[in-house]
């Protein structure tokens, strides 16, 4: 094997990409090449420094975006003319007969439907203009336009003769109101602490943020912080939980999410916050518990900042 | 073909491990029944890998952003067309290497890659991720952003392909010749290109070792 073809073996060498034969024979010939030998080690010292590079895995909250839009794109492709090409068009082509069948009614109902708009026009509730009622009582068969998803009882009444009818409607409200209004509040706090989509969580958490100094909104923050299940989530909360007054139960749930959150990222978010509130407020409380951090805490930064806190409050760091 | 589909399995993250095969081919044939459901479980079992891969090949969170949407919106309508003929991560990675291609090619053809900065000269996607070790080691912290804006400049001057296989056997750990089939080229083409990238970036980065 000449120099110029070990040179161009090097790196299938190092990434363990030759033959057996092929690999022996850059062996033997390093061996016996210094200048090669010095070519490899160069090629080694550079494959070590790029491994001793950090392998850096997105943000959280970059993630969390990314699953938001993506689902918010699905849904759109979902309704969209695609899905219907790709719905119908096998269909079709398997049975021309009764796709054109299909698309003859389709075509009869738009009709229809456009001959006897006027008419029905006047005799549909008008729901525009009334207030939204989540809760409302409908009686009399008007659903307000609420979809119904099930009926589950159609029960006639001999004595009155009146039917009675169980159903299970949904109906799109959109309600508006500051943060001051209770019931805004209490729908925010209930997304945030139960709604399944980290998006609108997110959105949530952002916006109660600008009112963290409510303890309902706190509290909810908190709880966010401590217990939502998407990281991203949990470290918005403890940004907008931070620009807070802290007290007693802010101060442990930051040291909670420093000493135990699955993320990393969370933990060290959580233990700056902590530095930057003892370094101005020099708060003795929290010196126990950074203490431990400091000795025994499995992350490096998070030991670094926990002695560096410890300094700067003039105490022992363990 | 296994074997490296295997070691690509094994690049994904701890906390969503690939689901067991049989598990994964009812998800798929759901998927493919239009049950978008399942295919949101599918999504979950990939995107953090997925987007580590575009972050890498990205000049911002905003574009990594893009190409992530692209990757998935592409996987969603030719999900109809994947016929159990390979492993499901290598048909998806497949689709990751050609938006990623293409995303380098358009790059290439407006200008010279130069990862944006912010006034410590970091690349400014590095600000967006939740791991930055180079934070954890106060002593290392100033020569490995040198060494991480240094590799973003000579990453940037890799032809794409070059790119793409370097990447994808230095960071992702794959065979060149699972490489060859993801990019559509040959194993001999992938040990040519990543010879190049090696050669370049030992030009470029030879004073830092």
């Amino acid at each position: 094997m000449s120099c110029q073809e070990v040179d161009q073996s090097l790196a299938l060498y190092i990434y363990d990409e030759l033959r057996g034969d092929e690999r022996t024979a850059v062996e033997t010939h390093l061996a016996s090449c210094e200048s090669c030998r010095k070519a490899m080690e160069q090629s080694r010292d550079l494959m070590d420094l790029l491994r001793g590079q950090p392998v850096a895995e997105p943000a959280p909250d970059l993630l969390v975006h990314c699953r938001q839009r993506l689902e918010e794109s699905l849904d759109r492709e979902q309704m969209g003319w695609r899905a219907l090409v790709r719905t119908w068009l096998p269909l079709a082509a398997a049975h021309p007969a009764r796709a054109a069948t299909a698309l003859t009614l389709v075509a009869f109902g738009f009709s229809l439907g456009w001959i006897v708009r006027p008419r029905m026009a006047s005799v549909l509730p008008r729901s525009e203009g009334t207030p939204p009622a989540a809760t409302s009582q409908m009686t009399g068969g008007d659903l307000g336009g609420a979809r119904i998803n099930s009926i589950s009882q159609v029960a006639p009444d001999p004595e009155t003769g009146k039917m009675q009818i169980t159903l299970n409607a949904e109906k799109r409200v959109t309600m508006e109101g500051s943060l001051d209004n209770p019931h805004i509040r209490d729908l925010m706090v209930y997304a945030l602490k139960s709604y399944d989509n980290p998006g609108i969580r997110l959105d949530t958490l952002s916006a109660l943020g600008k009112d963290s100094s409510d303890p309902t909104v706190r509290d909810a923050l908190l709880y966010a912080l401590e217990h939502d299940k998407n990281a991203g989530v949990r470290l918005e909360a403890l940004r907008t939980v931070g620009k807070a007054n802290w007290n007693n139960n802010v101060a442990h749930a930051f040291l909670g999410a420093a000493e135990r959150d699955d993320n990393l990222g969370v933990r060290e978010a959580a233990i700056d916050s902590l530095v930057s509130h003892v370094s101005t407020e020099g708060d003795e409380d929290l010196v126990p518990a950074l203490q431990h951090l400091a000795a025994q805490d499995s992350d490096r930064y998070v030991r670094i900042k926990s002695i560096e806190a410890l300094r700067q409050m003039g105490q022992p760091p363990f | 073909m296994d074997g490296a589909c295997l070691e690509l399995a094994g690049k994904l993250p701890a906390d969503g491990s690939p689901v067991a095969g049989a598990e994964e081919t009812a998800l798929i044939r759901q998927a493919q029944a239009g049950d978008r459901p399942a295919f949101d479980a599918l999504v979950r079992q990939y995107d953090q890998a997925v987007l580590r891969m575009v972050l890498r090949v990205a000049g911002s969170p905003d574009e990594a952003s893009d190409l992530f949407q692209e990757v998935f919106l592409k996987v969603y309508r030719s999900l109809g067309h994947f016929r159990f003929e390979s492993r499901f991560s290598t048909w998806l990675y497949r689709v990751v290497t050609n938006v990623c291609l293409d995303q380098l090619r358009r790059k290439k053809t407006r200008r010279e890659v130069q990862p944006p900065s912010t006034d410590d000269g970091q690349p400014e996607y590095f600000h967006t991720l939740a791991d930055d070790r180079a934070a954890l080691d106060p002593h290392r912290s100033l020569r490995s952003k040198e060494i991480a804006v240094r590799l973003a400049g000579a990453l940037g001057k890799l032809t794409p392909r070059e790119r793409m296989v370097f990447e994808l056997r230095h960071y992702e750990g794959l065979k060149l010749r699972l490489i060859g089939q993801m990019c559509g080229t040959s194993e001999e083409t992938a040990k040519n290109c990543l010879f190049r990238a090696t050669q370049k970036l030992r030009t470029e980065l030879r004073d830092l070792v």
